[in-house]
């Protein structure tokens, strides 16, 4: 029946060959993913100019580009919106009414519930739970030698492990933060005894796991829903009308399904997404999967053009800082001591720091790099020109030449090994860190490597990783040849050549 | 042509330079000689700007040296230092056109003075093409001089020239240069602390001590009528010259 609706509703909307663009986003983890993909591809049948940024992140990340406009639609729950997004401000439980007018009132627009819920719950390896004799969360209270692996984004969360330790008085003190989808695998092989997971993982049959009674209550629903953009939707009625169909579409088995097909057979999402979307609802979308060539080529390209943009920035402002901090002392002593702190940052402490500023995706990636680059060129500007000889500093200056005469005709060629090995540096660094920019969305061979550790598919991963490696080596006998020709020969020669 | 004027220069505590007054005509070839830390080094600074008085005025071909007049002056003067100070990413063309080339001069000016330049200072002429690392320490410092005399300056500044020259290649290099200089006919002042050299090179010798003249004069007037015990001690302690000290 729903099926037909949304056959309906795309014939409606008939394809235009620029429709509204739609960008949807999506957490960092599969299922988020699927309902991206999926979103994305009946977005794209209604005639809109669809885009998919995966797994950009977790939910502050989701939120605030949802609301700076960054991205249109994303998949979020229910419970989520109540819990973490609106703590502010307490709204009954289950009151989808309330959620509505608090989300509208923020311009936000809600599709759905989907028709599934995926609330968190606690599991243990079923051999192990019926061993301790764990059927309820109060019994792992009871049980305080029990070894918790939690998810990073359950533990930070305020509905996550901060409130379920109060409620249940849970007395394990010593809980360690994992990443998801290497949580299953610690509990399947006894390196942790208890994590959180969400009720349509596939994993739960795959790894035999006891899904433990959340018997006070605690955890809220988390009813799969779209989030929106109202003021993108004002543009796009026939989308949102398209989207719209995909309301109680979705059941849990379905879900449950999609996620193992992904997971466990690693079919990619959009391939799932799109088998979903032809058997159960009759939709045909034309998506082909890419190629590894052309996905790899697309890659480099991202890659590339973040290591170049970062580089260029880094370029304009780091040498000329250099040269002034070679001038003046005490300026340079301030610029080498910021500089170096700046490179003291994680980078991923540094990404996030950026998102609120520079939204997500490039920007913020780029403007890491840039940091982060700015270290070695600044000190290799500064340290070639403090280092040039005293004589012949003396011996420019007294010929007369004009102070921007002496920097480019003999402080800058002088200096010029230095700063070039400066450069290398930086750029060898940002090929690096242009990696970690897939966190926020930048693209990048980051982004197979990110997929592939959620997917734990060391292939994938290699597809990220080996290119990666390639070109920071491509880069840095790229500069050797450089150097060859930028250098003047005279600083390459020795007195017996 | 340059004069000082009651200059005092201190760094920190010490007076480097003791209320000299100094002039020196167009011409006129005067050494200043002392021993280390007698101020003659900062006297040449403060000529070329690299140093500024802390009193007192330093007048140079009839205009104060100031920060704003400084470089205009240093094209009308000829300063080499010991080594050379030598680019060491240019040839030795390169070195001696950079002046030039950067106040404008067309290439075949550059090529026809530097040709001259290189009969006069008796440079090798396949020298010029080569890096300083690849020239003697005689070729050198006679790129110095080209690089130094390229505008034709009417000042030569010279700061210990052969410091750092073996005996024989100095002996070469000092007759050379006085040759240049009797042709050329500039003022030309010499900082040395030999003797030997500064009579050589020098009509006018002006002997300092801890910043300030003890006395001026042709080498024959400090060993006759030495102005003080610390002359006669200076020229006693130069071996080998055939002097008739007195006292």
């Amino acid at each position: 029946m729903r099926a037909f609706a949304i056959v309906a509703a795309l014939a409606v909307a008939a394809p235009a060959a620029a429709g509204p663009l739609t960008r949807v986003g999506s957490k960092q983890f599969t299922e988020g993913v699927l309902l991206g993909e999926i979103a994305t591809q009946v977005a794209a049948a209604a005639g809109a100019d669809a885009r998919h940024r995966a797994q950009m992140g977790g939910t502050r990340i989701l939120w605030t580009a949802l609301v700076a406009g960054e991205i249109d639609v994303y998949p979020e729950y229910t419970g989520t919106l109540v819990e973490e997004i609106l703590a502010g401000e307490p709204l009954p439980r289950g009151d989808l009414a309330a959620l509505r007018r608090a989300l509208a009132a923020r311009g936000i627009g809600v599709i759905g519930p989907l028709g599934f819920e995926n609330t968190y719950a606690l599991g243990m390896a079923e051999a192990r739970a019926a061993a301790v004799g764990v059927r309820t969360i109060s019994d792992v209270a009871a049980h305080p030698a029990l070894r918790l692996g939690l998810s990073n984004e359950f533990l930070d969360r305020g509905d996550g492990w901060a409130g379920l330790r109060d409620r249940y008085r849970l007395p394990q003190r010593d809980v360690r933060g994992l990443q998801h989808d290497l949580a299953y695998r610690a509990v399947a092989d006894g390196a942790v005894d208890v994590t959180d997971l969400y009720t349509t993982d596939a994993e739960i049959a795959h790894y035999r796991l006891r899904v433990l009674d959340d018997d006070l209550g605690y955890f809220p629903d988390y009813q799969a829903v779209l989030v929106y953009r109202e003021a993108w939707a004002a543009q796009a009625p026939a989308v949102v009308a398209a989207l719209g169909h995909l309301a109680g579409a979705i059941h849990q088995d379905d879900m449950i399904a999609l996620n193992g097909r992904a997971r466990l057979e690693r079919v990619p999402e959009a391939q799932v997404a799109a088998e979903f979307l032809a058997s159960r609802l009759g939709l045909r979308a034309a998506r082909a999967s890419d190629g590894r060539a052309a996905r790899l080529w697309a890659r480099t390209v991202e890659h590339v053009g973040l290591v170049a943009l970062a580089l260029a920035l880094a370029l304009t402002a780091g040498i000329p800082l250099g040269v002034a901090a070679a001038r003046w002392r005490r300026f340079g002593q301030v610029v080498l001591a910021a500089v170096g702190v700046l490179q003291t940052v994680p980078s991923l402490a540094l990404l996030v720091l950026m998102i609120p500023l520079l939204g997500i995706g490039g920007p913020p990636a780029v403007a890491a790099m840039f940091a982060y680059s700015l270290l070695p060129l600044v000190r290799n500007t500064h340290a070639g020109l403090v280092g040039i000889a005293l004589p012949i500093r003396t011996s420019a200056e007294a010929l007369g030449l004009s102070p921007s005469a002496r920097l480019w005709r003999v402080e800058l060629p002088l200096a010029g090994p230095a700063i070039l090995a400066g450069v290398q540096t930086a750029a060898v660094l940002s090929v690096g860190t242009a990696t970690v920019g897939a966190l926020v969305g930048a693209g990048g061979y980051g982004q197979p490597i990110l997929t592939g550790i959620r997917l734990d598919d060391l292939g994938l991963i290699l597809e990220g990783a080996l290119p990666a490696a390639g070109l920071a080596i491509l880069v840095q006998a790229l500069f050797e040849g450089v150097e060859r020709l930028v250098v003047p020969r005279g600083l390459r020669l020795r007195a017996d050549e | 042509m340059l004069e000082l004027r009651g200059v005092t220069k201190r760094y920190g505590p010490r007076t480097v330079v003791d209320d000299v007054t100094l002039a020196v005509a167009r011409g006129q070839r005067v050494a200043l000689i002392g021993p280390s830390g007698s101020g003659k080094s900062t006297i040449l600074h403060m000529l070329v700007g690299l140093a500024r008085p802390d009193r007192g005025a330093i007048v140079l071909l009839g205009e104060e040296v100031r920060p704003d007049t400084v470089q205009a002056l240093r094209r009308r003067v000829g300063y080499v230092i010991q080594d050379g100070g030598l680019f060491p990413h240019l040839t030795a063309h390169g070195n001696v056109a950079l002046l030039a080339r950067h106040v404008g001069w067309a290439p075949a000016r550059i090529d026809e003075r530097i040709a001259e330049l290189t009969r006069l200072v008796r440079l090798p002429d396949d020298a010029l093409a080569r890096y300083p690392v690849q020239l003697s320490g005689g070729q050198r410092q006679r790129v110095g001089v080209m690089r130094a005399l390229m505008l034709d300056p009417e000042v030569l500044l010279l700061d210990e020239p052969f410091g750092a020259l073996d005996p024989l290649v100095r002996a070469d290099l000092q007759d050379d240069l006085r040759d240049v200089f009797a042709r050329l006919g500039k003022t030309v002042v010499t900082v040395t602390h030999d003797l030997a050299e500064a009579a050589f090179l020098a009509d006018d010798l002006v002997l300092l001590r801890d910043g300030a003249i003890v006395q001026r004069g042709a080498l024959r007037e400090l060993a006759t009528a030495p102005a003080d015990p610390f002359v006669t001690r200076f020229l006693r302690a130069q071996r080998g010259l055939d002097l008739e000290v007195a006292g």
